[in-house]
């Protein structure tokens, strides 16, 4: 009877996990017209990325177009969900940006039901009863991780949690293997989930120790395995690491400093005084009440709740990350205390649990969740539009994108695939509101400068050339010169002096023979200038 | 006939395999039957792309790859833990052979198989003899 009423729980859990995650996110689809659901530019980031490494079949250099025009840049991000998505595509032939972006919450989902199952095997009852806020996992501000392009985090923080589940195993035969495989997996997915990997090793190693090893042979015994681990991550992640750490760590080395809160972050997830102290109570009591019989699921509970304060000790955004697990690792006080709370009345039977599970879990989804379709910053004419870009414009083309405030989130632009740049509000606002049409416009070169556009200069050495770059990334440049003008003529309503300035900027294009509309849709105008660098606008009021 | 312990230990896989196969497949049925209500505007014929290859790339080579553990682990932490793991694999080999051998297009069948294989290397020839563990419960 257990047994069956369990896989059966697993399974509605698994289906209201996808229901109210994914489901939710992708509105209840999971092909769509254009990128759905990404609400800023880091997201296209990792979506613009993983289609260049479809388009090149492998990841040796970043995208041009996505690094300011430079050729020769090394591909530098860590890989893992760029490859498991480009594979997942040619496989299932479905849209790319959508399979990347279902990978996240897919194995993100697994990893909830691995936590799940390690509470199990402590006690069925806390399981079940931590479930309702497990769910917590798919509202509020723990979405920014998936919403606003916390990509490459979110897919390592699921093997973060699969660490947690496994680590127990190091000391069976080939265990140290499967812990190997993992942090490998976390330096090849997002580096700074490798550190809380090693975090979470120290932790597990420690609670050994002071609670379950008595012995100095047994406290040893796990020195072999985890050495063993070390060798193999070396084996299979080192060529990797030289990338992480020479690249990545030299651009962005540790600095102590106090991070309270980071605007380009969005919302960290915070802990409301009450909710602490109810995790600061579950916490005391299990100490007292289990002692040295503290389970590691609650020990590594704790340390994730440090992890997510490390903010104040200099791991910035980085702890803001680890928040966002916050509901799956937490839950365990929450449902240990309602456990704890129901012993002292009766003997919790597995029917009362049950049902408590379902009415917390029908409570919080009814009161937090919310299944309005958010479609995000990209729409069919914009995605129609890049497209015939990408498919249609010689691979040498320029684009010059005149003002959208949607460009502002600059990523999602390096979908034409060519070099380009976007037109500053302030000069362009500026010029419109004096009624001028003008030839130079102040334009941004947008990029991923992320650590510093490195290229390889030996087998261990690296170089970098933001240093020549940064300055003039904002400058005044020539509408005449670019092959392909992008002008956006309708939209929301209450931009529409900005569109009639964009379009009287058509106009004046399109006067002189060589400039012509290529592509027209509701939404915008592309014109294509065959003879790049005649002067084309002379200065005129609009 | 005598057989040799090598041949005695396949079998044993071979057993477990075919012992597991209906479970295999209640998983391959409710993962559709999940994914079709999670994602119940898309088309039935999209869904199942989604899943077979979802399949085929992560969740098959991870049956196999957890084989090594079937004595230790129960056939649902396999399946969730071993996902994740060929997950893992894969996505760190795919980026190599892509480096220096196989482009990412070619390596959809290659790259399952070769996991595939290593799972029964690895749960024929190194795997204790299955006598010799208790079996954990199933599920």
């Amino acid at each position: 009877m257990r047994l069956r009423t369990d896989l059966l729980f697993l399974w509605i859990f698994l289906a209201t996990l996808l229901y109210i995650g994914p489901g939710t996110t992708f509105d209840h689809r999971i092909a769509h017209e254009f990128p759905y659901g990404l609400l800023a530019s880091d997201a296209f980031q990792h979506q613009i990325r993983a289609e260049f490494i479809k388009d090149q079949d492998s990841y040796k250099t970043e995208a041009p177009y996505t690094v300011t025009g430079e050729e020769g840049i090394l591909g530098y991000y860590q890989p893992v969900l760029y490859h498991l998505s480009v594979l997942w595509y040619h496989v299932s032939g479905l849209p790319l940006y959508d399979l990347e972006y279902l990978v996240l919450f897919v194995f993100g989902i697994l990893a909830i039901l691995l936590i799940y199952d390690l509470l199990k095997q402590w006690n069925q009852h806390i399981a079940i009863l931590s479930v309702p806020f497990m769910l917590l996992f798919f509202s509020g501000n723990s979405l920014i991780g998936y919403r606003w392009g916390h990509w490459p985090a979110m897919l390592a923080g699921a093997f973060l949690l699969a660490l947690v589940w496994a680590i127990p195993l190091i000391r069976d035969k080939g265990g140290c293997i499967l812990i190997a495989i993992l942090m490998s997996a976390l330096i090849m997915t997002h580096g700074s989930e490798f550190v809380f990997g090693i975090f979470i090793i120290i932790s597990y190693v420690l609670w050994q120790w002071i609670f379950v090893n008595t012995t100095k042979k047994e406290r040893l015994s796990i020195i072999k395995p985890l050495v063993f681990a070390v060798i193999v991550t070396v084996i299979i992640a080192g060529y990797s690491y030289i990338i992480l750490s020479k690249v990545w760590l030299t651009a962005y080395p540790y600095e102590f400093k106090f991070l309270p809160k980071d605007d380009g972050f969005g919302q960290p997830v915070v802990l409301v005084w009450w909710v602490l102290l109810i995790i600061i109570a579950s916490l005391a009591i299990a100490l007292l009440t289990l002692g040295k019989k503290t389970p590691w699921p609650f020990i590594v509970s704790w340390a994730f709740l440090v992890f997510g304060y490390l903010n104040v000790v200099g791991f910035g955004v980085r702890a803001f990350t680890m928040r966002f697990w916050w509901p799956i690792m937490l839950s365990v006080f929450f449902g240990f205390l309602i456990y704890f709370l129901l012993k002292l009345v009766r003997a919790p039977a597995p029917f009362l649990s049950l049902l408590l599970c379902i009415a917390f879990s029908v409570g919080l989804i009814v009161s937090v969740w919310n299944n309005a379709p958010i479609p995000g910053i990209m729409d069919k004419d914009h995605w129609d539009a890049f497209s015939w870009v990408a498919d249609n414009a010689p691979a040498n083309a320029s684009v010059f994108f005149l003002y959208n405030p949607m460009y502002s989130q600059d990523a999602l632009l390096r979908n034409v695939k060519r070099f380009h740049v976007r037109a500053n509000e302030a000069d362009f606002v500026g010029k419109l509101r004096n009624n001028t049409i003008s030839r130079f416009y102040e334009a941004k070169k947008p990029g991923d400068w992320g650590p510093g556009l490195p290229y390889r200069t030996g087998p261990f050495s690296f170089g970098t050339r933001w240093e020549a770059l940064w300055d003039s990334r904002n400058a005044p440049r020539d509408l005449c010169a670019y092959d392909i003008v992008v002008v956006d003529i309708n939209g929301d309503s209450s931009l529409a002096g900005l569109f009639q300035y964009n379009a009287a900027i058509g106009q004046t294009l399109i006067k002189h023979p060589w400039i012509t509309p290529v592509y027209k849709n509701d939404a915008l105008v592309i014109l294509e200038n065959s003879k790049t660098g005649k002067e084309c606008i002379a200065e005129e009021a609009a | 006939m005598h057989r040799g312990g090598s041949s005695m230990k396949f079998d044993n896989v071979k057993q477990m395999m075919s012992r597991e196969w209906k479970s295999m497949l209640l998983v391959i049925i409710g993962i559709l039957a999940v994914a079709y209500i999670a994602f119940f505007k898309e088309s039935f014929a999209n869904i199942l792309r989604a899943a077979a290859g979802f399949i085929w790339l992560f969740i098959i080579p991870g049956w196999f790859l957890m084989s090594y553990w079937r004595n230790k682990l129960t056939f649902t932490q396999r399946m969730l833990f071993g996902t994740m793991i060929s997950a893992a694999l894969t996505g760190m080999f795919s980026y190599y052979l892509g480096l220096w051998v196989l482009g990412i297009s070619k390596q959809i069948i290659l790259l399952p198989l070769a996991l595939i294989a290593v799972g029964i290397y690895f749960s024929t020839w190194a795997q204790p003899s299955i006598e010799a563990a208790t079996p954990p419960p199933s599920g």
